[in-house]
């Protein structure tokens, strides 16, 4: 009973305060995804569902999901097999100066994203940056358009890349806690049957550090469905719209030139229940791969 | 004489009794000292005496807290000034990141105008701000006289005026003058002439204009349909009642050019992932001879001061065309409906209509002012701008585009320049411009 008790006392304000704060304008929303609303008026009218209906007959909506999906797996793919290859590695003690690698590394993800992505785009401008000369240099003008930022080809994937460099070492952080927690007494006892290193990642390594991976993967997965900043920043969305993910599609329905709030929550709404339909089936599925490594 | 004096003295305090009626503060309503420069000189030529005069300044000081939230950078000299001239009135300037500002603003708006009573909304949210009685009518307010023909009934919205636009906007095309001389060219002067020069500068390796689609798309387009709009003033506004369309063949023609442009390389390559500030450093690099723009980046340049000698012309017409000035007013200062200091920043709107005042706004923060009777010496380069707003004026483009066909059009013109990938046309952007046109107007 007292221990009920204590646990509604320590709960119960940030709860309130979460209701309140979190809850309440969440919800309020998802009413404002029904309406017409400018953000600015004060009145509005209800459109029922067509806000809804629009978002999936929208040219720009249906790029940028297509896009989100690509960027994801993309970001998830790369940035989770980086992560983890630099945290074997360095977790390594034959590795020299690996303390330092570690902080060049993880530097990035503590730096401000639109600053990263301002001086990305200038290296990556073939104009004012050095990205030309480096094409020319090596000769890469017949694999690569010449403005990888300005080709609609090119633009998506190359902040892809941006997202990836930025966070590696965010994920690595997190595999090099999940590696250090693996005790040791499994590789002497595996080298000493004769295993050889592949075999002791595939068979001591992953299955043990599994619940780094199940973090890491819907950390990115969830982060990089909710992207907006580095595409933003880098293009713009652009160009003609081909590089618009959901965040930045939400952004220019309800914040620029066509100010429509409603249309903009409705999407946010798409948004957040294709993350939790995400996050759910990824929880399952990597949750039931965790027990049979268990086993 | 006598009697002219007492008829004076009478005025004097009339004037002090109801400027006394507009007082913010219960216990003192009393309001505009210095900023009434127009009425103080009146009863100083009536015959009130000056110490008269500093004895109602005195009572009758303004007093209240007013922030102003824009985004740019806040100017100390402004503030200074403001603090001077308004002792009453405690006046913060808080300044915003562009990328929060608008958030920032419709924010506090939600709120009751919370911490926030003078704000610089963007110039699509202006109208949907007033008709939504987020801001404050001031129409009627004596200091708008001060302002330049035109400019304040370019704030109208319904007849009425809820902000005062205290710079004014035009575009402009800087020009390298040491490649014009390599290659023995002079200013053009209208279109054609730009086009000569451009094959010219082709010809001579130089790489013609530098753009900046990422974040100013719309403004090239504008270039490309300055000569529609040079020759029809109304058309923008024909757009909305249908009376004009994108599919028509002057605006067909005018996406055409702009494809045309792409086609013969006068367009810097790698134009399309340029912001304007990047575009600046490529003009500065000597990559292209000419940079499009307008005048309220004129502080790039001033700041930067390149090595070679560059000048400066408006967008041209082609030849047999009046050319006119794509012009709109700039930074739209408007009070909050709901702010909790009304009168004092009234006084501070008062403060900076005053000619003096304003010149001190327009020569720090290095902006064309709308005010009657400044000039603009803040660079020289500001001198040579100067003419360009005594042209005959049309409606600057990307300004008063109705939203959806503002988006499409930099969609569009991205696409055109990068047509090789997109497979775009002039044809195919003019009817998804009018799709797009057709569906403001149906809002």
């Amino acid at each position: 009973m007292k221990t009920k008790t204590s646990f509604i006392l320590f709960l119960g304000p940030a709860l309130v305060i979460y209701t309140i704060f979190r809850m309440g304008p969440a919800l309020a929303s998802l009413a404002y995804s029904f309406t017409n609303w400018d953000g600015l008026s004060k009145t509005y009218e209800y459109v029922g569902l067509s806000n809804y209906i629009e978002a999936f007959r929208d040219e720009l909506v249906l790029t940028s999901i297509k896009n989100t999906i690509l960027y994801s797996v993309i970001v998830v793919l790369f940035q989770n097999g980086l992560g983890l290859f630099f945290a074997v590695l360095l977790d390594k003690q034959w590795i020299r100066g690996k303390n330092f690698f570690r902080v060049v590394l993880f530097l990035p993800a503590v730096l401000n994203t639109a600053a990263i992505c301002f001086i990305w785009a200038t290296i990556l401008s073939p104009t004012i940056g050095v990205w030309g000369n480096v094409m020319t240099f090596f000769h890469l003008n017949s694999i690569l358009p010449y403005d990888l930022l300005g080709s609609s080809d090119t633009a998506l994937i190359t902040v892809a890349l941006v997202n990836i460099w930025q966070y590696i070492g965010y994920s690595m952080v997190i595999y090099l806690a999940g590696l250090q927690a693996v005790s040791k007494d499994y590789y002497e006892a595996a080298s000493i049957d004769g295993c050889s290193q592949r075999k002791m990642f595939w068979k001591i390594t992953l299955p043990l550090i599994a619940p780094s991976i199940t973090i890491n993967t819907i950390l990115t997965t969830v982060g990089t469905l909710k992207e907006f900043e580095h595409v933003y920043s880098m293009t713009g969305g652009g160009p003609g719209n081909a590089s618009h993910v959901m965040g930045t599609a939400i952004y220019q329905v309800a914040f620029g030139n066509t100010q429509r709030f409603g249309y903009g929550i409705a999407i946010s709404t798409l948004l957040m229940l294709a993350v939790c339909i995400v996050t759910v089936l990824q929880r399952k599925i990597i949750g039931k791969a965790e027990m049979n490594s268990e086993n | 004489m006598k009697c002219k004096g007492l008829v004076s003295l009478l005025l004097a305090g009339v004037m002090v009794a109801s400027l006394a009626g507009c007082g913010t503060t219960v216990e003192d309503n009393t309001s505009t000292p210095k900023a009434a420069a127009p009425s103080d000189t009146k009863a100083e030529s009536e015959g009130t005496s000056q110490e008269e005069i500093e004895e109602a300044k005195a009572e009758v000081t303004v007093t209240g807290e007013v922030t102003m939230v824009t985004t740019g950078i806040e100017y100390e000299e402004i503030m200074n000034a403001i603090k001077e001239d308004l002792p009453g009135v405690e006046f913060t300037w808080e300044q915003q990141g562009s990328s929060t500002f608008e958030n920032a603003y419709k924010t506090r708006l939600a709120a009751g105008a919370e911490g926030m009573d003078i704000f610089t909304p963007a110039r699509a949210d202006y109208p949907v701000l007033a008709s939504a009685g987020q801001l404050l009518d001031i129409t009627g307010e004596t200091y708008l006289d001060n302002y330049t023909d035109g400019v304040i009934s370019s704030a109208e919205i319904d007849g009425k005026v809820y902000g005062i636009p205290i710079t004014a906007n035009c575009y402009i095309v800087w020009y390298n003058k040491d490649a014009f001389e390599q290659c023995g060219l002079t200013q053009p002067t209208t279109f054609d002439e730009l086009e000569a020069d451009c094959a010219v500068l082709k010809e001579n390796g130089i790489v013609p204009l530098v753009a900046y689609p990422k974040s100013g798309a719309e403004q090239l387009a504008a270039f490309f349909f300055h000569d529609l709009l040079s020759k029809n003033p109304q058309w923008l506004d024909q757009l909305k009642t249908g009376e004009a369309k994108w599919t028509d063949e002057e605006a067909v023609a005018a996406l055409a050019k702009l494809e045309e442009w792409v086609d013969n390389g006068y367009i810097l390559d790698g134009s399309l992932s340029l912001d304007d500030t990047q575009a600046y450093q490529a003009f500065y690099q000597g990559q292209a001879a000419m940079l499009h723009n307008g005048t309220w980046s004129i502080d790039k340049i001033a700041e930067a001061e390149p090595e070679f000698s560059y000048g400066v012309f408006p967008y041209l017409a082609k030849e047999g065309t009046t050319n006119r000035a794509q012009y709109c007013p700039g930074n739209i200062w408007t009070i909050a409906a709901e702010s909790s200091d009304v009168e004092a920043a009234k006084a501070v709107f008062n403060w900076i209509s005053q000619p003096e005042n304003a010149q001190l706004y327009c020569r720090t923060a290095k902006q064309f002012g709308t005010v009657k009777g400044i000039s603009f010496d803040f660079h020289e380069a500001a001198e040579d701008i100067t003419p360009f707003y005594e042209m005959d004026k049309t409606k600057m483009m990307h300004a008063y585009l109705t939203p959806y066909a503002k988006s499409e059009l930099a969609t569009q013109v991205q696409r055109l320049i990068a047509k090789d990938e997109t497979q775009t046309t002039a044809e195919k952007a003019a009817l998804a411009l009018q799709i797009a046109q057709d569906n403001d107007n149906k809002n």
